[in-house]
């Protein structure tokens, strides 16, 4: 005859050892990626730090990069974060809105309407961000049209990142159940009261976490308005100093590790927002 | 006095198929009907219709004096429309709570967007409704912290606040757990008693039994019996009624008496 209690322990401490496994394996993964993380970080360091190394009669030299120029050159090149972080920021807020009434404008019954949406997001998706850009700095000037620099560039990548964000919203929108629109109007809403009151702001709280994804995507495509000459952001200066002093792979490195940081920083911010917003319905 | 809800010979149809053929019923000032049926029959249809969340073919609905001609498109008449959902409350199968906004605030909704109350009276309105239902203790919870029972007395609430000229209830307790239900029923029970007039499509036999002053029995689209509860439920004259409440009878004799 088995004794209840005994069993109960016994079955309880199993349970603990088999989780106790899983949380230790997951643990052990975790620092496993983290020493390797480190590992190849100190590689790419090495492979830049002009070490000598002497293998049998061999000697070889890693990369040399002059860190003087650098030293010389960083707060040059730094100054351009702000722009970056400036012309990304105020792109993205362009950008929504474009993308908002776009995806608004789909819900629409009224065919020019409608039909402005899809024109508009066939022609953005069907072209190259680079050619819009150029777009907007050198072929607009020739019919008159002259933007200062800063702004043909939030133009051209608040027109083209509200093109493929409309989808996101439109994800939103539909994303509010058949159910909260017929609550809305039961209780006597028109259907403007409706969107503004009841689907957009739900619509809203659905697509902040990807707008933080494609925030983080337009500071790295916002380098491509320096090909212009006219944005004096991170990546024009690091092409400038290096064009100038043929210091090309410092300044790019500097850049590309600004970039980096930038990327790491944001993304660390927009992982929290998705787990907060994943939490509850608020 | 006229009638609160008026529905002649009303016709609706989804596609090809007709769901509600030749519907003719009227709803008093402080009747509580029930309207009971199979799923499918046409009952929520038929709801829906009266405040137009669904349009119907053909026939007439009057709503406190307000006409409507089913056939006309809804953008014609989105006026009269308008002043018929005024005049409604509708309470849901799976209450359509507003889930970014409080409970306190989806009562006050209405009252503020669409009566343009200000908030504080708006406020006043909306505790006063919640009392009504017993929920004013969660005023500030947020509708994924509280029970689908205290959900269904919030969208209650919410409905009341508009102070409608009728209730119309869809299945308000189809989507609960069992042990939810008794909440919900009790709060419109009470709401009976104080004599809102109610339109209730509805599984819960019991319910129609003790609460309708008059039950409607819908089958395949069409109502096919309807009178008080008693005449209804001890005498049913349709072969349809009859298979409908046999179940309703047999459960209740085989349960314990209480």
């Amino acid at each position: 005859m088995s004794i209840p209690g005994a069993t109960a322990t016994a079955a309880k401490s199993q349970a603990d050892l088999i989780f106790e496994m899983q949380v230790r394996a997951k643990r052990r993964f975790s620092i496993g990626v983290a020493v390797s993380w480190f590992v190849m970080l100190a590689l790419l360091v090495f492979l830049f730090s002009s070490t000598k190394i002497s293998l049998g009669g061999f000697t070889f030299k890693t990369i040399h990069i002059d860190s003087a120029f650098i030293k010389e050159n960083i707060p040059f090149i730094a100054s351009g974060i702000w722009v970056t972080i400036g012309i990304s920021a105020l792109s993205i807020l362009f950008a929504t809105i474009l993308a908002l009434l776009a995806a608004l404008g789909r819900l629409s019954r009224f065919p020019p309407i409608y039909a402005l949406c899809t024109f508009y997001v066939s022609l953005i998706r069907g072209t190259p961000l680079y050619l819009q850009i150029f777009f907007f700095f050198l072929a607009l000037p020739q019919v008159g049209i002259i933007l200062p620099g800063l702004w043909a560039g939030v133009l051209a990548l608040g027109l083209n990142y509200g093109a493929y964000m409309s989808e996101i919203f439109r994800a939103g929108l539909s994303s509010v159940s058949k159910g909260q629109r017929e609550a809305a109007l039961a209780i006597g809403m028109t259907p403007g009261q409706m969107m503004r009151r009841i689907v957009v702001p739900q619509a809203l709280r659905f697509a902040i976490p990807p707008t933080g994804n494609e925030f983080i995507a337009m500071l790295k495509d916002s380098a491509l308005v320096s090909a212009t000459g006219f944005v004096h952001e991170l990546m024009w200066r690091a092409t400038k100093v290096g064009r100038a002093q043929f210091h090309n792979l410092e300044a790019l490195i500097t850049a590309a590790v600004f970039y980096w940081i930038m990327t790491l920083i944001f993304s660390y911010f927009q992982s929290r927002l998705e787990a907060r917003m994943a939490r509850g319905e608020r | 006095m006229n009638p609160i809800i008026k529905i002649s010979h009303l016709d609706k149809y989804f596609g090809r198929l007709q769901v509600l053929k030749d519907v003719s019923l009227e709803v008093n000032h402080q009747d509580v009907v029930c309207v009971i049926g199979r799923s499918g029959a046409g009952k929520s249809t038929l709801l829906r219709c009266i405040n137009y969340l669904e349009e119907p073919s053909f026939g007439e609905i009057e709503v406190d004096g307000l006409c409507i001609f089913a056939g006309k498109k809804a953008k014609e008449q989105h006026e009269l429309i308008h002043a018929i959902r005024l005049r409604t409350g509708m309470v849901f199968q799976e209450f359509n709570l507003f889930p970014h906004m409080s409970v306190l605030e989806n009562v006050m909704e209405g009252p503020v967007t669409v009566k343009g109350m200000d908030k504080a009276a708006a406020k006043k309105v909306a505790e006063m409704n919640l009392e009504r239902v017993g929920m004013l203790f969660k005023k500030n919870e947020f509708p994924n912290r509280i029970s689908g029972g205290q959900k269904q007395r919030v969208a209650i609430a919410r409905a009341l606040a508009m102070e409608p000229k009728v209730m119309l209830f869809d299945e308000p307790t189809s989507a609960l757990d069992p042990e939810l239900i008794g909440e919900v029923l009790a709060v419109m029970k009470s709401l009976a008693r104080d004599g809102t007039t109610m339109l209730v499509v509805t599984h819960e036999m019991e319910f129609a039994r003790d609460a309708a002053n008059r039950v409607i029995v819908m089958h395949e689209g069409e109502l096919i019996e309807q009178g008080t509860p008693a005449q209804l439920f001890d005498h049913p004259e349709n072969v349809h009624t009859q298979a409908l409440l046999e179940r309703y009878h047999t459960g209740k004799s085989s349960q314990p008496v209480s």
